[in-house]
C-alpha cells in the first residue's frame, strides 16, 4: 500500500514541473481555453491523497521522500477537502457524506450509494469535478476504514465513475473531436482560464498521469479487495450485520457532533425528522410521542440526556471536559437500546 | 432560586391558585425581569388573587387601584396637602408607592390617568408637583383588563402597552379544576390572607441580579432578531415586534431560563415566551382581523418560520 501511495504521491509532485514546461495541446484553443494548469496541478494531488492517509504523508516526509513544504501542501488538501464543499452541495448530501466520514465503519450497499450520488450530482451539474475529487477522497478515506472489506464491483464502480465525469469534464470551447480511445482521460474544466498558454501539449501527457493514476487506484484497489477477502473474508458476514446497526463516534468528537449523530440515529429509527425550526426539547418530545419507538424508555431517557448535554455544551459556554465523556457513554447506550 | 419551587408548593400543590401555573411563572418572570404585566382575562378569572398571592409569598407591599373613568392621576400617583397645624404642604403618596401594584382594568381609566403610569413604568419614578421620587425595587404593575368589554373603556395606546413586558392571557380552568375550586371556594379568600412570605424581600433583590446575568449565546440573539423581522414581515401584520419588543422577549427569556435553573438561555426559553412578549406589540390588519386571525396565531405562525440555532 505505502508503495502504491508513495507512487502516486511522487507522481503528483512531478505535475507542477510539468505545468511550466512548454507545451502544445492539438485542436485546444489557445485563446478560449480555461484549464488552469496549476489548479489542475492541485486537483491531480488531490486525487492522490485519496490513496494517502495523514499518517502515510508524515511517513515519506520522514523518509525523504516528499519535501516538508510538499507534505505539508497534501496534509492541507487532505483535511481541507471536506471544508471547501461546505455551501457548495445539498447539506443533507454533505450530511450523508459527513456521516461515512465519521463512521469508522460503513456498510457497502452505503458507498455503492454515495458513488451513484456523487455520478448523478455530477451529470446533473451540482458537482464541479474539483468537488468530485475531493469526494472520490472522501471515499478514498471511507473505503480504508472500512478495514479493507470492499467489494470488488465496487472499486470498479468508483473507478468507472471517475472516468465519466473527467469525460464529461472535458473544456468545450471551440474544441474538435478527438479519438475515442483518449476522449475518456481528458481533464476537468477548471474554470480558471489564464490569458495566453504557450505551446501546451497537456492532452498527451496528462493522459498518461491519468492513467497512471487510474490504474494506481485501480491497482490499489484490486489489492485492498484480495488482502481484504484473504483476511477478513470469514469475518465479513457477521460485520456487515453489525454495520446496520453500529455508528461509531469518532475519537475527539465533541458533544455536538455527537448530538446530531444521535439525531441521526433517531430520526432513522422513529422516522421523525428534526424540522429546523422545532427546538431540541420540542424534537426530544416529538421522538417521545412517536409510535415506532413506543416500549424503548431507555432510547428515549439517552436520547434526552444526550440532549441535555448538547444544551448545555452549545448555550452554556461553560466548557466541562466530564460532558463529552458523558455524551459518548449516553450515545453508545442509545445504540444498544436500538438493539 | 428555591422560591419559586415554594411558590409552586404553596399556590399550585397546595390548591390555592387552581391551574394558574403558567400564569404564575409568567408573573414572576416578568417580576425577575424587571418588567410589568397585563394580564388579560374575564372577570372571575383570579387576576386579582394571583397577583395578591405573589406579593404575599415575595413578602411585597401590595396596593390595588380599581380603575374608573373618573380617577385622577394624583389618585394614583399621590398629592401635596395643606396642614393647617404646620402651615406647610405635606406629601400624601399614592397607591404607586408599593412593590406590586396591581391596576384593576386599566382600560377604563381615562387616557389621561393611564398615563401617570407611564413615568412609574418606565422610569420607577413619579414626578408630584415638580419633584420626583424613586419607587422602591423591585416594583411592578400588574395591570388586568377585560378583553370583552367595549363601552366605557379607553383602550391602551400602543406607547403605553409597550412598557408591558407581557401580555398575560388567562381563562377559565377546566371543568375538574373547576369542581376542585367549587369544593374549596369557601377558604380561598382565608387561604390568601394566611400565605406567608418563602423569600425576604433583600434575597429576591439578589435573585433580580442574578436573573438579569444569565447567559444568552449570539445564535440565540440572532434567533430572536429574527422572530421579531419575520412579525414584521407577516402578511397578515400592519405593525410588527419593534426592537423594544426584541429586548422584551431577550429580558423574558433570560428570567424563563432562570426560573427554570439555567444559567444560559436556550432557544425553548425563547419560543415559550415570545406569545406573551410579543401579542400585545403586534397590530393586524383589519381585514385579517375581520377574518378572526390572531396576534398569537401570528406569533405561533413565525415560530413556525424561524429555524433555531444550528448546529
Amino acid at each position: 500500500m505505502r508503495a502504491i501511495a508513495a507512487v502516486v504521491a511522487v507522481l503528483a509532485l512531478t505535475l507542477p514541473a510539468l505545468a511550466d514546461a512548454p507545451r502544445h495541446t492539438p485542436n485546444f484553443p489557445v485563446n478560449s481555453t480555461s484549464v488552469d494548469l496549476t489548479s489542475l496541478a492541485e486537483v491531480l494531488k488531490l486525487v492522490n491523497t485519496s490513496t494517502l492517509s495523514s499518517e502515510t504523508v508524515s511517513q515519506l516526509v520522514e523518509e525523504g521522500a516528499i519535501s516538508q513544504e510538499e507534505g505539508a501542501r497534501l496534509l492541507k488538501a487532505l483535511n481541507n477537502s471536506l471544508d471547501e464543499l461546505e455551501g457548495r452541495v445539498d447539506p443533507s448530501i454533505l450530511s450523508n457524506i459527513e456521516r461515512l466520514l465519521n463512521s469508522s465503519e460503513v456498510n457497502p450497499e452505503e458507498l455503492r450509494d454515495l458513488v451513484r450520488t456523487l455520478v448523478s450530482l455530477q451529470e446533473s451539474g451540482l458537482l464541479d469535478p474539483h468537488d468530485y475529487i475531493a469526494l472520490a477522497n472522501i471515499l478514498a478515506n471511507a473505503l480504508k476504514r472500512l478495514n479493507l472489506d470492499v467489494p470488488i464491483e465496487l472499486s470498479y464502480g468508483i473507478l468507472r465513475s471517475l472516468s465519466k465525469v473527467i469525460e464529461t469534464s472535458t473544456p468545450t470551447q471551440g474544441e474538435e473531436s478527438v479519438s475515442t480511445e483518449l476522449s475518456i482521460w481528458r481533464f476537468p474544466n477548471m474554470g480558471v482560464g489564464l490569458p495566453s498558454i504557450q505551446q501546451v501539449s497537456l492532452q498527451e501527457g496528462s493522459t498518461w498521469i491519468a492513467v497512471l493514476l487510474l490504474l494506481s487506484l485501480a491497482t490499489a484497489l484490486v489489492l485492498i479487495y484480495w488482502r481484504s477477502l484473504y483476511n477478513y473474508a470469514p469475518k465479513l458476514s457477521a460485520k456487515v450485520g453489525d454495520l446496520v446497526r453500529r455508528e461509531v463516534i469518532p475519537e475527539g468528537s465533541d458533544v455536538l457532533s455527537i448530538y446530531w449523530a444521535s439525531v441521526r440515529l433517531v430520526e432513522k429509527v422513529s422516522k421523525v425528522k428534526k424540522l429546523d425550526h422545532l427546538t431540541h426539547r420540542e424534537y426530544l418530545n416529538s421522538v417521545a410521542r412517536s409510535s415506532q419507538l413506543s416500549g424503548t424508555s431507555k432510547l428515549i431517557e439517552c436520547f434526552g440526556e444526550i440532549t441535555k448535554l448538547y444544551e448545555v455544551s452549545r448555550f452554556s459556554h461553560e466548557p466541562d471536559p466530564s460532558v463529552v465523556a458523558r455524551a459518548r457513554q449516553k450515545f453508545y447506550e442509545l445504540v444498544r437500546a436500538l438493539g | 432560586m428555591s422560591f419559586t419551587k415554594d411558590i409552586r408548593r404553596v399556590l399550585i400543590e397546595g390548591n390555592v391558585l387552581i391551574e394558574k401555573e403558567w400564569e404564575i411563572n409568567m408573573i414572576v418572570a416578568c417580576l425577575l425581569a424587571r418588567g410589568h404585566a397585563l394580564i388579560e382575562g374575564v372577570p372571575g378569572v383570579a387576576k386579582t388573587y394571583t397577583a395578591k398571592s405573589i406579593a404575599r409569598l415575595l413578602d411585597l407591599g401590595f396596593r390595588r387601584i380599581q380603575m374608573t373613568p373618573d380617577l385622577l392621576p394624583s389618585d394614583i400617583v399621590g398629592y401635596y396637602v395643606f396642614d393647617q397645624k404646620t402651615g406647610e404642604f405635606r406629601l400624601k403618596k399614592g397607591p404607586i408607592f408599593t412593590n406590586i401594584l396591581l391596576v384593576d382594568e386599566i382600560n377604563r381609566a381615562s387616557p389621561r390617568t393611564q398615563s401617570a403610569l407611564l413615568e412609574a413604568m418606565q422610569e420607577r419614578q413619579v414626578t408630584i408637583e415638580g419633584q420626583t421620587f424613586g419607587l422602591e425595587e423591585p416594583f411592578m404593575v400588574l395591570a388586568t383588563q377585560n378583553p370583552i368589554e367595549m363601552e366605557g373603556v379607553f383602550p391602551l395606546p400602543e406607547a403605553q402597552v409597550d412598557r408591558f413586558l407581557a401580555k398575560i392571557a388567562t381563562g377559565y380552568v377546566s371543568h375538574r379544576g373547576f369542581v376542585e375550586m367549587l369544593k374549596r371556594a369557601h377558604e380561598i379568600e382565608a387561604a390568601i390572607e394566611s400565605l406567608k412570605p418563602v423569600i425576604p424581600r433583600s434575597l429576591l433583590l439578589e435573585e433580580i441580579e442574578k436573573a438579569s446575568k444569565v447567559r444568552v449565546d449570539d445564535s440565540v440573539l440572532d434567533y430572536i432578531a429574527s422572530i421579531v423581522e419575520e412579525s414584521r414581515k407577516h402578511p397578515a401584520v400592519r405593525l410588527g415586534g419593534s426592537p423594544r419588543a426584541g429586548i422584551a422577549v431577550l429580558k423574558l427569556a433570560r428570567a424563563w431560563a432562570y426560573l427554570d435553573g439555567r444559567g444560559y438561555v436556550i432557544p425553548d426559553d425563547v419560543k415559550a415566551v415570545a406569545v406573551p412578549a410579543l401579542i400585545h406589540r403586534i397590530i393586524l390588519k383589519p381585514e385579517y382581523e375581520l377574518q378572526g386571525v390572531t396576534p398569537e396565531r401570528i406569533v405561533n405562525d413565525v415560530l413556525t418560520k424561524v429555524p433555531v440555532p444550528k448546529p
